[in-house]
This record gives C-alpha cells, sequence and structure tokens, in this order.
C-alpha cells in the first residue's frame, strides 16, 4: 500500500475531473437503460458501448464502462420488481420477494431496498477490492511466468465447473477461444492460421470478438423474436405497478438498520463469487438469497415479500462488480464476460491488467476504486431520482429492439479502425457465436478463452525459454504443480458431477 | 414458419463429432507453422497443438458419454432431463436476418451509411411492425442518430453518401 499515499491525490483529481464526473452520471444512466432493457444484461450493455471509449483516456474509459455496469446491474432489478419480468438475469431473485411487495402496494420501499441494498454492495466490495487487489498483486508480483501460466488455466478449470450445464461443452468453449485467439502472428515465431490472408496477420481484434460473442447472440435472439413473444406470458402482469399506492410504502433509517446484517452477508457473498473466475452476479444472488434463508428465524417467509429477500440478492448482485475486479486487475484473470470487456478495455489503452499494474499503473488503480465509489452515489441518485423515467423502457417490444442494436453493433466495429474487414469479421463470428449458443455452448468461455490465451501461452513460452524447452522443469515448480493439480482435479470434478446429474 | 427441429442428443453428437474432426485437421496443420528460431524455444505451433489436443479429448469425452447414455436408454433406463430435448431453429427468420445483416454490410461499404442504416432499419422494422410511417420515422431518427453520435461527435471515418463529414454548421 505505499503507493496509497502518493497516488490518492493525483486518483481523487482524476475522479473529480468535470468530464470524468459527466461520464460516471452517464455511464450509470445508460447502464441502467440498458439493464431495464429487456434481454440485456450487464455484459451485453459494455459490448455495445466498448466502442464509445476509444476516444477517451483510459482512467475515463474504465469509470465510463464501471459505471455503465454497476447501473446494468441495478436496472435489472426495476422491471423484475414493477413488471415481474427480470431485465437481467441476475435479478431474477428479486422477483421473488420484490413483485410480491410490490403487488401488495409497496413498490417504493422494493425499490429503495433495491438501491439501497445494491449501492452500499458496490461501496462494500470497493473497500474489499482495494485491499484485497493490492494483497493479490503482491502475491501475483512474486509469481514467475511458470506460476501465472497455471493460474491462467486454474482460471479456465473454473470456468468450466460453474458455467453452463454440461462441463465439456464449456471446455470446447474455452478451448474455441484459446483456438481463435491463436490466430495471427505469434509473438515468438511466425504467422498461424492465417490462410495467406494480409488482414487476418494481426489476428481477431479483441473489440471485435467481445461484440461479436457477447452481444450478437443476444441481437439475434432479439431479431429472432416472433411478435407474439412480446405478449407477457401466463401469470405475468402486462401492468407497471403503480408507485407510492399505500401510505406504509416508505423505507427509513430504522428498516435499514434492521437490514444491515443481510446487506454485509450479501456484500460479502457478492464480492467473494464476483473474485472467482465463472460464476457471475447470478449465481451470486442466487446464493445470496438462498443464504439469507437458511440463516433466517422465519424462512417461510421467503417469497411473499420480505424486506430481506430484496436486499440479500442486490448487495451481492453489486457487490459482484467490484469482487471481479479484484483478479482481474490483481492477476489479469476475468471472471466474467462483462469484466473481459473491461479488461478489453484496458487492453486496447495499452495497459496490461496484471501484478505490474498495481506497482506501476500510477494513479489508475485507485482512480477505478474512488471511480467505483463515486458511481455507486451517483447511482443511488439515479435510481431513488429516476425510477418513474426508466419503468416505461421496460414496457418496448423486444422484437423492435432488435434491428437497433444489431446496426449499432455493426457501426460500433466499423468505428473501431474505421475497416470493412472487421465489420465482416462481427457478421462471421456473430452468426457462429448465435449458433453456439444455440447447441449449448455457451459463448462466455469462448470470450474468457480469448482474452486469456495470450496470457497463458506468453508466460508458457517465458517459461520454456527460461528452463531451456523443458516443460517438465515448469511444470514441476511447486506453485506451478499445485495450481494444475487443483485445476485438473476442479475439471474432473465438474465433470464427475454433471455424469452424477446424468445418472439421476 | 419454417422451423427446423433437431433431437438435442443427436445435435450433440454431430456438434462433438464435428469438433474433433476441425481439430484432427487443425492439428495436422501446426505441423506447417515456423520452427522454433533456436534450440529450446517455443514453435508457432506448440500452444495451438495443446489447444487442439484438450479440444480432441473433450469431444471424445463429450461423444463418449453421449453414446453412453443413448445406449442406457435403449435398454430401457430413463432418459435423463433434457438430454433428449428439442432444439429449435426458425430458419426462416435466422436466414432473414443473416442475409439482412451480410447487405447492410454491402450497403455500408458500397453505398454508404446512409442508405445502409435507413434502408435496413426501414425494412426491418416495417416487417416486424407492419407500420410504414412509424417503421419509416425509426429509420429517420436512426441514421440522423449514427450520423450525428459517430460521425460528428466521435469523428469515426464512416462512408458516407450525401451527407457531409463536416458541416458547415460544426
Amino acid at each position: 500500500m505505499e503507493g496509497f499515499a502518493d497516488n490518492i491525490l493525483p486518483a481523487l483529481g482524476l475522479v473529480a475531473d468535470p468530464l470524468n464526473l459527466a461520464l460516471i452520471v452517464v455511464g450509470v444512466v445508460a447502464g441502467v437503460v440498458f439493464g431495464v432493457l429487456p434481454g440485456f444484461g450487464g455484459s451485453q450493455a459494455l459490448a455495445l458501448l466498448f466502442p464509445f471509449t476509444f476516444a477517451m483516456e483510459p482512467a475515463s474509459a474504465i469509470m465510463f464502462m464501471v459505471s455503465v455496469y454497476s447501473g446494468a446491474e441495478y436496472g435489472g432489478s426495476i422491471p423484475a420488481i414493477l413488471i415481474r419480468t427480470p431485465g437481467t438475469t441476475a435479478a431474477i431473485m428479486t422477483v421473488l420477494d420484490g413483485a410480491p411487495m410490490a403487488k401488495l402496494g409497496r413498490p417504493r420501499r422494493a425499490l429503495m431496498i433495491s438501491i439501497i441494498a445494491g449501492v452500499c454492495g458496490g461501496l462494500i466490495s470497493s473497500v474489499i477490492f482495494i485491499v484485497a487487489a493490492t494483497g493479490l498483486a503482491w502475491v501475483g508480483l512474486q509469481f514467475g511466468p511458470p506460476e501465472l501460466f497455471a493460474v491462467g488455466v486454474f482460471g479456465l478449470a473454473i470456468i468450466g465447473s460453474f458455467v453452463g450445464k454440461d462441463p465439456t461443452k464449456t471446455f470446447i468453449g474455452a478451448a474455441i477461444g484459446l483456438l481463435l485467439a491463436t490466430i495471427g502472428s505469434s509473438q515468438f515465431s511466425g504467422m498461424r492460421f492465417v490462410f495467406d490472408q494480409p488482414w487476418l496477420y494481426d489476428g481477431i481484434p479483441l473489440i471485435v470478438m467481445i461484440i461479436a460473442m457477447l452481444a450478437a447472440p443476444e441481437a439475434f435472439k432479439l431479431m429472432l423474436y416472433r411478435p407474439a413473444d412480446d405478449k407477457p406470458a401466463e401469470g405475468d402482469s402486462d401492468e407497471v405497478v403503480q408507485l407510492a399506492a399505500r401510505p406504509d410504502d416508505r423505507f427509513g433509517f430504522g428498516d435499514f438498520r434492521k437490514l444491515i446484517p443481510t446487506i454485509l452477508r450479501g456484500s460479502l457473498f457478492g464480492t467473494a463469487i464476483g473474485a472467482l473466475p465463472g460464476p457471475g452476479p447470478t449465481v451470486a444472488a442466487v446464493i445470496a438469497y438462498n443464504e439469507e434463508k437458511r440463516w433466517s428465524k422465519m424462512p417461510e417467509k421467503f417469497g411473499t415479500g420480505i424486506d430481506e429477500g430484496i436486499a440479500a440478492p442486490e448487495s451481492s448482485n453489486n457487490a459482484v462488480v467490484a469482487g471481479a475486479m479484484v483478479p482481474a486487475l490483481a492477476l489479469g484473470i476475468p471472471g466474467s464476460g462483462a469484466i473481459a470487456v473491461l479488461l478489453g478495455v484496458l487492453i486496447s489503452k495499452g495497459i496490461v491488467p496484471g501484478p505490474t499494474l498495481f506497482s506501476e499503473g500510477g494513479p489508475l488503480v485507485l482512480s477505478i476504486f474512488l471511480g467505483l465509489i463515486a458511481c455507486n452515489i451517483v447511482l443511488l441518485a439515479v435510481g431513488t431520482l429516476g425510477v418513474r423515467a426508466f419503468v416505461p423502457l421496460a414496457k418496448l417490444p423486444a422484437s423492435v429492439l432488435g434491428p437497433f442494436i444489431l446496426a449499432l453493433l455493426v457501426i460500433g466495429t466499423y468505428a473501431f479502425d474505421n475497416s470493412i474487414v472487421h465489420v465482416l469479421m462481427f457478421f462471421v463470428l456473430g452468426t457462429f457465436a448465435y449458433l453456439l449458443e444455440r447447441f449449448g455452448i455457451s459463448t462466455l468461455p469462448v470470450i474468457l478463452g480469448f482474452v486469456m490465451g495470450p496470457i497463458i501461452e506468453v508466460n508458457l513460452n517465458r517459461g520454456l525459454i527460461i528452463d531451456g524447452g523443458d516443460i517438465w522443469a515448469i511444470v514441476s515448480r511447486p506453485i506451478t504443480a499445485v495450481l494444475l493439480i487443483v485445476a485438473i482435479a476442479t475439471a474432473i470434478l465438474s465433470y464427475r458431477r454433471s455424469m452424477s446429474a446424468l445418472k439421476e | 414458419m419454417t422451423d427446423i427441429t433437431f433431437r438435442k442428443a443427436k445435435a450433440d453428437r454431430v456438434l462433438f463429432a464435428l469438433f474433433l474432426v476441425v481439430a484432427v485437421a487443425a492439428f495436422a496443420w501446426t505441423f506447417t507453422f515456423p520452427k522454433p528460431a533456436m534450440r529450446g524455444y517455443p514453435g508457432a505451433g506448440l500452444f495451438p497443438q495443446l489447444i487442439l489436443v484438450a479440444m480432441a479429448l473433450f469431444c471424445i469425452s463429450g461423444l463418449w458419454r453421449n453414446i453412453m447414455v443413448s445406449r442406457a436408454i435403449a435398454k430401457g433406463a430413463p432418459a435423463p432431463d433434457g438430454f433428449d430435448a428439442e432444439i429449435r431453429l426458425r430458419a426462416d427468420a435466422l436466414t432473414t436476418t443473416v442475409v439482412g445483416l451480410g447487405l447492410f454490410v454491402a450497403l455500408l461499404q458500397f453505398a454508404g451509411m446512409e442508405p445502409a442504416v435507413f434502408l435496413y432499419l426501414g425494412i426491418a422494422l416495417y416487417m416486424r411492425t407492419r407500420r410504414a410511417v412509424l417503421s419509416l420515422a425509426c429509420a429517420v431518427l436512426g441514421t440522423a442518430g449514427v450520423y450525428f453520435i459517430f460521425v460528428q461527435a466521435l469523428g469515426v471515418h464512416l462512408p458516407l453518401m450525401v451527407l457531409p463529414r463536416y458541416p458547415g454548421w460544426w
């Protein structure tokens, strides 16, 4: 933490810059809008808005994107509470108690619990982030290339355990991502998989890959919606619940005090789960809700519209944002699609995420931390004041959104380098990504494999060069061996778990 | 509506087999990659080879599991949850989307941003809503939005047909 004192003032200056503050506000509002929109989550919003960061400074770009992500994670809960339709998958658990509470005439209370728990989750995890990330970065600095290679493999093995129902397909997805990352010039010798095409010499740009793998499948799904799909499913309310319907529809300080233990637990779950590669905010929300119910003295009341049922998932899914930044910035391991996009922003600005970022990155890391706090404060204001404005967005028919989103993705891809070749790459990879998802291969491990591929390869090759080409010398180093054994054990366990699920 | 329906178990088998073939073919190709510049240095093919071996193993394990479960079902065991579900692909809508997107990209390159965005949004929205005026208005607004945000505010060099890149009022 010795750089903390030196960097705190420059970092504060970066966050207090009027342009950056404006970007945080715009990012939070844009994030909430995308979170409210049907079919769009945090990672899709980030992929779609990536092109807008091209002209920004690194700190501004990352603060903007973090604000979008936090806003989107909160935004998903607005339609979840008011029209029983989660805007993001992470808001599924909020529906369970948020919608009944709103239906009982207390929608404002439900929304206030959601925003306050979410903001507290974000603030608590931001503090944990700066402490944990600095510590983890110190550990990372002790690692050599072989250990960093093993950390990368370990990260991918964990992803296989958490993403999707079938680990085999998840690992195939990760392998596709790793393979796509090898297209183009090898950093050590010669070209690979370029088919003698000069436009492939530089490989597939990360931004094209992010837009194609994360945003295109959702846009395709919107395009393939039948107009009939826009009608609410049976049991879902088509009505937007009126705000302030009952006199006791308030949320005071006394109510907040009672919820502090729940919010703390949810925030800790969210931060810890966010730090693991793979699970993401949905798993965090599910675990936080279930644990809260398990520890509650009145578990039977969960699902009827109680405060804890909203506070637990909301605090945890917002805490994931900062939690996921810990391994991402300290070790360069993205824990989710959204964090992969955030790393992509840094990489596109020439900044390499990893332990050296903390020692050599100047005030950037601290400005991200302070930016997270600022964006949570802005989120509190936007969430409290702007609920009425966001609700109609949730009623936009999904089928009409598709053409706008797809057109924006094409233009955004072109904007990256003014190149039609990248648009063609997006076209091919986007179609491929949609088909992969349709046949049960999630594109999340593909993008994580793509981001991790160069990190794993560079460290493996450096290790080989240091050890004279002896791969055994690399894998038999104590930390490397332990990490690789745990990675293999994790993969085998997830495979066996899916086999036993099949037998049942 | 033309929906193509696949049995998930069969589709998975084809998927694993397809990726296995790709892995084997790509593995063979890696031997043509440049050799290491110095003794002890890794060649360009080493990392892709490791990935492709892993990929082939995953595909074989997926195929093996799929076949074993199918055999067990054939012998009377109950089908695991979701194993033999249907995968429905809206072939007509998917083809329209892909062809439409392809035409949009071609128009963008050869005609310019304005006709590409205007026609794409206008036609796609009309096909969905059957409301001509609304579709037209959305197409005009969408085109104007892209022009002002990307061309004017962000300075992206999108190919333009009629609108000025540096308008007099700017």
